[in-house]
């Protein structure tokens, strides 16, 4: 019964060290003291001071929750079917000006050599394809991401 | 940490997966910020330093992936704690089969000698290395006390022991890191 008392007065008196410790009323164990609580007690002291440097700060936190938005960001994209993932207003707009470049290519001998062609239509469609091409691509710049 | 509301510091966790399960995802910073220095704290006590931020961000990026499966049986703390835990045994899982975690952090810090010397270093892969030996139920108790600092009492009551079962079992977890770290 003794014993068993001694026991639990030893683990009151370090689990109240660690209260201690933790609420930072006590930084150290007085000098001179030995015996197995003294060690314990030790001890204690060296799993405090393992982790209580480095701790958080605001300006970290807030970079890692960035970290972990743009990673979420980034894994819901990969999860998007693929057509989803192509098929956005800055695709629609690339996809559109290289249709108009295409077309524009195709008619260029009409602007260079206008006797090939002959019409005076085909060319005004050249300079309107020109015209819409010029604002998708200043739409697209616009649009872009930053 | 964050400067949020009394209002919203009083809303509790799983109200506030609720809600960001019904789309309200800005609310998730609230819960991020409410837990992240717990979370934090218990890795970089098992965790080498280099990595502590990684692991961390695995443990959230998991925890979003399973909230819609979170029931609200037990509590969120208690749900990110196991997921916590989750993350640091696949951490030295994967690590194992490479290099020993330790030894690669050491090596890491002597590569990046910028933030914290190479004794603390040394001393925190010692009590890491200690800290990870250890039966679940030591460590668990001592990450409890120190990474988390819940009073004796709210661990006997997460644990269904009661107080002096649980002072008990502190005692004998230290006495048993003490060993290890003698080793």
């Amino acid at each position: 019964m003794n014993q068993r008392n001694e026991s639990v007065e030893m683990d009151n008196q370090l689990a109240e060290f660690s209260d201690r410790i933790l609420n930072d009323e006590e930084t150290a164990r007085a000098e001179g003291l030995t015996g197995e609580l003294a060690d314990l007690e030790k001890t204690v002291l060296r799993l405090n001071a393992a982790a209580s440097q480095e701790a958080l700060n605001e300006a970290q936190s807030k970079r890692m929750l960035l970290r972990l938005k743009e990673r979420m960001r980034r894994e819901q994209e990969e999860k998007a079917p693929f057509w989803k993932r192509f098929f956005n207003p800055q695709f629609g707009f690339l996809v559109v000006a290289a249709a108009l470049t295409l077309f524009l290519v195709v008619n260029a001998p009409a602007v260079v050599n206008p006797d090939l062609s002959g019409t005076a239509t085909s060319k005004s469609g050249v300079y309107v394809a020109a015209g819409v091409l010029t604002l998708f691509m200043a739409a697209y710049w616009l649009m872009r991401k930053k | 940490m964050q400067n949020n509301s009394p209002h919203q510091q009083e809303i509790s966790d799983e109200v506030l997966i609720r809600r960001y399960l019904n789309g309200e995802v800005e609310v998730f910073d609230l819960l991020y910020y409410r837990h992240l220095p717990k979370v934090h704290k218990r890795v970089r006590y098992v965790i080498p330093p280099n990595d502590v931020e990684d692991v961390t961000q695995e443990v959230f990026i998991a925890a979003v992936k399973a909230l819609p499966s979170f029931r609200g049986d037990a509590k969120f703390s208690t749900w990110l704690r196991t997921l916590t835990n989750h993350k640091v045994a696949e951490y030295y899982r994967k690590r194992s089969r490479k290099q020993e975690p330790q030894i690669a952090a050491l090596t890491e810090t002597l590569a990046h000698p910028d933030n914290l010397s190479f004794h603390s270093v040394e001393e925190r892969i010692y009590l890491q290395r200690a800290l990870m030996s250890l039966p679940e139920n030591y460590r668990e108790i001592l990450l409890l006390r120190f990474a988390e600092g819940l009073q004796f009492n709210e661990i006997a009551e997460a644990g269904n022991r009661n107080l002096e079962a649980t002072k008990s079992l502190f005692r004998r977890a230290v006495t048993a890191l003490r060993h290890c770290l003698e080793e």
